[in-house]
């Protein structure tokens, strides 16, 4: 028996506005893990109410260039705004 | 008639009026919207569950966040029993029940269809712009207006297997490339939503009579009409990580087809089970905890007990005999067994109730069994 109950990939996991990522566990609760600790690498989701735990597949060098990406666009946004006022 | 409930309890499933993560060994349930000797059908989705009595009324408690205990509520949770009013249904009473991980669905004795839950992978069959959860009962109009025999959901699909022998799945399920060359797989669509239609490929001579969904795969029973009325076929469809879409031909009329997350069971006329997929935790009850088992094995059963019926949790099974005797195995982190511990069994292993259990039925990590309780 491996240790990981299954290896799910992240564009199979359900997001929410919390910046959570969620797939279902078979207790009935959900395997969870924050954007923050996926970008930090972590890649192990872990259900609240039991042992079982998942191996979240991403690519985490595209995951942080995303991040990048949506980080200096947001940037350019307050700018152009600053300079519109 | 008492009603009792063992297993996971984090959304208040178990209708004991709290939540909790686990409850080793069967609870009486004292709080519930039907009459227990009434209950015809029980059936369990992720979280949570819902019961059908002989007047045709639903009855849900449990988890409620996508809507599914069709109460047409906002509630995060019910940790009772709830009655569905009959006027979400037209007030014609309902003939048969399904429950998915977050999902629920029924077919009504005038074989109107109605979905309600989660519609995040467009499983309810509406296009996921409009609705993303629905939380009253809607009635659903298959293509050509088909209509409805059976329902079943997986994880994030719902299947419908109609009348006349097709197979309509809403939502996500991956089926390979190459499907099996009985079947025509055909793409339409429904309120802009996509579906797949599973047909055979000879309408008069080979009858899909049967539908049961694990999480990313389906199990379909087939009968061969050259070989006689009886089914003796499955035909599986979908993920094959663990061999549970392995397809398989028996020398015995199947009774009853049933699916875990990960693995299948069928019931045969001879009184047997076989099961096959994954038994990591027990799961398929053969003896051992195994890797996955691509070939059909026989539960490991004492031969002196009569089958009557096989209820499937996500990594669990619950077998009811004739005698009213309870038999449990797999997973058991969450005393999903009811056995007093939290060890997996990898063998039925039958559990104390107070009597004969009359009617049972299962969710991802929990039982319920409905037993006869001599009056004090």
């Amino acid at each position: 028996m491996s240790v990981y109950h299954d290896e799910v990939e992240i564009e199979d996991m359900e997001y929410d506005e919390e910046e959570i990522y969620y797939y279902p566990c078979p207790c009935g609760d959900r395997f969870q893990i924050t954007k923050e600790e996926l970008m930090e690498g972590e890649e192990v989701a872990t259900c609240p109410s039991c042992s079982l735990i998942i191996k979240v597949i991403y690519d985490a060098a595209m995951f942080l260039a995303e991040e990048d990406e949506e980080t200096s666009l947001n940037d350019r946004m307050k700018d152009m705004q600053l300079e519109k006022h | 008639m008492s009603v009792y409930a063992w297993g996971a309890n984090s959304h208040g499933q178990l209708s004991l009026g709290f939540e909790s993560e686990l409850c080793m060994s069967p609870e009486i349930v004292r709080e519930y919207s039907f009459n227990p000797a009434s209950v015809r059908r029980i059936r369990g989705g992720g979280g949570h569950v819902l019961v059908l009595d002989a007047n045709g009324r639903v009855h849900a408690c449990g988890w409620n966040g996508r809507g599914q205990l069709g109460l047409d509520s906002t509630e995060e949770c019910f940790n009772t029993f709830q009655t569905i009013p009959g006027e979400y249904f037209g007030d014609v009473p309902v003939e048969s029940i399904a429950c998915g991980w977050d999902i629920s669905g029924c077919i009504t004795v005038t074989k109107k269809l109605y979905v309600w839950g989660s519609n995040s992978f467009q499983q309810l069959g509406l296009c996921q712009r409009e609705f993303n959860a629905v939380r009253r009962p809607l009635p659903v109009i298959l293509p050509r207006n088909d209509k409805p025999a059976r329902i079943s959901f997986g994880l994030r699909h719902c299947a419908i297997l109609t009348e006349d022998h097709k197979v309509y799945v809403f939502g996500r399920l991956r089926i390979g490339d190459e499907p099996p060359s009985d079947l025509c797989i055909t793409s339409t669509t429904l309120n802009c939503a996509p579906v797949i239609k599973i047909q055979t490929n000879e309408p008069t001579e080979i009858h899909i009579t049967g539908v049961a969904s694990g999480q990313n795969h389906i199990l379909l029973k087939v009968v061969d009409l050259q070989y006689g009325t009886s089914a003796k076929r499955v035909i599986a469809l979908g993920d094959n990580k663990f061999g549970q879409a392995n397809s398989f031909q028996f020398e015995e009329e199947i009774k009853q087809i049933t699916t875990g997350w990960t693995h299948n069971s069928v019931m045969l006329k001879d009184n047997r089970v076989l099961s096959w997929g994954r038994n990591c935790y027990g799961q398929l009850g053969i003896g051992s905890v195994t890797k996955n088992q691509p070939m059909p094995q026989e539960l490991d059963l004492p031969s002196n007990i009569m089958l009557s019926s096989l209820h499937m949790g996500s990594e669990h099974g619950l077998l009811r005999s004739t005698d009213g005797e309870v038999y449990t195995w797999g997973w058991n982190e969450h005393g999903n067994c009811g056995n007093d511990a939290t060890d997996n069994l990898c063998s039925p292993t039958r559990i104390q109730l107070p009597g004969p259990c009359k009617i049972a039925g299962t969710g991802a990590g929990f039982c319920y069994a409905i037993c006869e309780v001599p009056s004090s």
